[in-house]
C-alpha cells in the first residue's frame, strides 16, 4: 500500500469574519491520481487548493504531503515574469529553490521539449497566445517534479479548442511523470475528461457531497469526449452539482 | 515622408516664433527699449558666435550639468535605497513616509540659507539642492512599482520558500523598473532644475550657466542673457530624451513604457 501522494483530514476554514468556508473536507489523493473538485461558484474549491498549497492556514484539519518531492501549483493566471523569456520563466521556481545551474538547464530543457515549446524559448510572455502562456505555467510547475499539482482553473481564459487540446497535453505529461493533480474547474467537460474522480462541493461553505469515479481508460484522446460513458458520467456530475446548489 | 512628418510641425511652430519675435523686437519695440528683447540675429551673433561669450556659457553649462548629474546620482542612489527599505516592512514606511512627503513640501528656495550655512556656498552645497529636489520621485515612483507587483507572482515565490532578497532582486527589482524610469526621468529634468537654483545661491566655485543668468541680468546683457536661458532649457530636453531613451534600452524589451517613442505627455 503506498502512501497518498496528497490527504485532507477534516480540513475545516472559517475566515476571520467568521463566514465558514470550508467543512470538514476529507479526501486523499493516490499518486499518479487526478481527482478533480467542481462545485457551485464561491463554494471554496480555490481556497482548498490555497490551503493545499499552505498559502492559507486551515482553521482545522490538516493536509498531508506524501513526500518532500512537494507540490507545485498552476494558478488561473500564467503569472509569468514578463522581463523573462519562456526558457528562463521555466526556470524561476528551480532557481528559488536553490538548483545549480547545470541541474536547472538540464531540467528546462527536458521541459521544453516535453511541451513542446523548444522554438519558442527565447521569447518573451508578451510576444505568446494566452494558450502559450499558459503552457509555460504548467511546464514551470512541471520542471520541479513534484508529486502533485495543484491546478485552479489554469484554462478559464483559452478558448475552447484550446482548452481541450491543452486537457489532453497535461493527461500525457502526468501520465509521463506520473503525477497526482487536483484540477479545480467549472467545466463538467473538463473536469471528467482529466479525472479519475470528481469531488462535487457544496454551496458555502464547501463539503464534499459526491465522489463519483470516471472509470474511462486511459491514455484518453479526444474521441473519449463523445463517447456514451462519457455522456453518462458527465451528466452524473450535473445532477450532483444540481443537488449542491440549493 | 513618415521623417518629414513627425519633423515639419515643430519645425513650423519654430519658425512662427522666430517671426513674432523678430516682429515685436524690430517693429514693436523701440531702439532704446530693444534690450528688453533683442532679435534672434543678434542672440545668435552676440551669445553664440562670439566665441569669448560663447565659451563663457558653455563653461558654465558643463558646470551646471555636471552638479545635475551628480545630484541625479545621489538622488537616485538615495532615493531607490528608501524606497527598497521603506517596501520591506510597513512599519519602516509608515514611520519614513510622510518625511519623504515633507521633504517635497518644503520650500526649497526656504532650506537653501540653512544649506549654506552648514555645507558652505560651492559644489557641495549645490548638488544637495538637486539631491533634495529630485530624490522624491525617485523614491516614491520605486516604491509604487514594488508595491505594484501582482500577488499572484508574490504567492508563487512564497511557495518556494522564496527568501527576501531573492524575492527583492527576482520579482521586485524588476517589476519596479519601468515605475523606477519614469521616476528618474522626472527627477532628471528636476535636477536641472536643482543646479540652476543653486547657482543662484552658491557662489563659490565654478560658475554655473544659472550665476551667469544672473550676471547678465545685472549688466543688462539680454544677448547673452537669452542665449543662456536657450542653453539651459536644452540641458533639460536634451536630459529628459537621453532618459526616454535610457528607458527603451532597459525595458524596451518587455514593457510598454519602453516601446514608445516618449512624448513626455503628463509626466510633469
Amino acid at each position: 500500500m503506498t502512501r497518498p501522494a496528497l490527504s485532507f483530514a477534516d480540513v475545516s476554514l472559517v475566515f476571520p469574519d467568521g463566514t465558514a468556508a470550508l467543512d470538514r473536507i476529507t479526501f486523499q489523493v493516490e499518486p499518479a491520481e487526478v481527482v478533480s473538485l467542481v462545485g457551485p461558484s464561491g463554494c471554496g474549491k480555490s481556497t482548498l487548493l490555497r490551503v493545499a498549497a499552505g498559502l492559507t492556514r486551515p482553521t482545522g484539519g490538516a493536509v498531508l504531503q506524501g513526500s518532500s518531492n512537494g507540490l507545485a501549483m498552476v494558478p488561473q493566471d500564467p503569472t509569468l515574469l514578463p522581463w523573462r523569456s519562456v526558457r528562463r520563466n521555466i526556470e524561476l521556481l528551480l532557481e528559488l529553490r536553490g538548483e545549480n545551474r547545470t541541474q536547472r538547464a538540464a531540467r528546462v530543457e527536458e521541459v521544453l521539449e516535453l511541451v513542446g515549446l523548444r522554438s519558442f524559448a527565447g521569447h518573451r510572455p508578451r510576444e505568446l497566445s494566452g494558450g502559450m502562456r499558459m503552457r509555460v505555467s504548467v511546464a514551470r510547475a512541471l520542471a520541479l517534479q513534484p508529486d502533485v499539482v495543484l491546478l485552479d482553473e489554469p484554462f478559464a481564459a483559452v478558448d475552447e479548442m484550446t482548452r481541450e487540446r491543452l486537457c489532453e497535453e497535461l493527461l500525457r505529461l502526468f501520465a509521463h511523470r506520473h503525477t497526482a493533480g487536483v484540477f479545480v474547474t467549472h467545466s463538467i467537460a473538463e473536469a471528467v475528461f482529466v479525472s479519475d474522480r470528481v469531488l462535487v462541493l457544496s454551496a458555502r461553505p464547501g463539503r464534499i457531497v459526491q465522489d463519483i469515479p470516471v472509470p474511462l481508460a486511459h491514455p484518453r484522446a479526444d474521441d473519449v469526449r463523445s463517447s456514451a460513458r462519457f455522456a453518462e458520467i458527465a451528466a452524473q456530475v450535473r445532477d450532483a452539482l444540481r443537488q449542491a446548489v440549493p | 515622408m513618415r521623417g518629414l512628418r513627425i519633423v515639419l510641425p515643430p519645425l513650423v511652430v519654430l519658425a512662427g516664433v522666430l517671426v513674432v519675435w523678430w516682429i515685436v523686437s524690430l517693429r514693436v519695440l523701440a531702439p532704446e527699449q530693444r534690450f528688453l528683447l533683442p532679435p534672434p540675429q543678434d542672440v545668435v551673433r552676440v551669445g553664440l558666435l562670439d566665441s569669448a561669450n560663447r565659451a563663457e556659457a558653455l563653461a558654465g553649462l558643463w558646470s551646471t550639468s555636471a552638479v545635475a548629474l551628480t545630484g541625479l546620482a545621489f538622488a537616485a542612489a538615495v532615493g531607490i535605497a528608501f524606497a527598497v527599505l521603506m517596501s520591506q516592512a510597513t512599519w519602516l514606511e509608515r514611520s519614513l513616509y510622510p518625511y519623504a512627503v515633507a521633504l517635497q513640501t518644503i520650500p526649497i528656495l526656504a532650506m537653501v540659507p540653512l544649506i549654506g550655512f552648514w555645507f558652505g556656498f560651492d559644489f557641495r552645497s549645490r548638488v544637495l539642492v538637486c539631491v533634495l529636489i529630485a530624490v522624491f520621485p525617485i523614491l516614491t515612483n520605486t516604491l509604487f512599482g514594488i508595491h505594484s507587483v501582482e500577488i499572484g507572482l508574490r504567492e508563487l515565490f512564497a511557495l518556494q520558500g522564496a527568501g527576501r532578497w531573492s524575492r527583492l532582486v527576482r520579482l521586485e527589482m524588476p517589476a519596479a523598473l519601468p515605475a523606477l524610469m519614469a521616476g528618474l526621468r522626472i527627477s532628471a529634468g528636476l535636477s536641472v532644475i536643482g543646479a540652476i537654483v543653486g547657482d543662484f545661491f552658491f557662489r563659490q566655485g565654478q560658475p554655473g550657466i544659472g550665476r551667469l543668468i544672473d550676471v547678465y541680468r545685472g549688466r543688462l546683457q539680454s544677448e547673452q542673457l537669452i542665449t543662456a536661458v536657450l542653453l539651459s532649457s536644452l540641458l533639460g530636453l536634451v536630459v529628459f530624451w537621453s532618459f526616454g531613451l535610457l528607458t527603451r534600452r532597459v525595458v524596451g524589451s518587455w514593457h510598454e513604457s519602453g516601446r514608445r517613442q516618449p512624448t513626455g505627455k503628463g509626466e510633469r
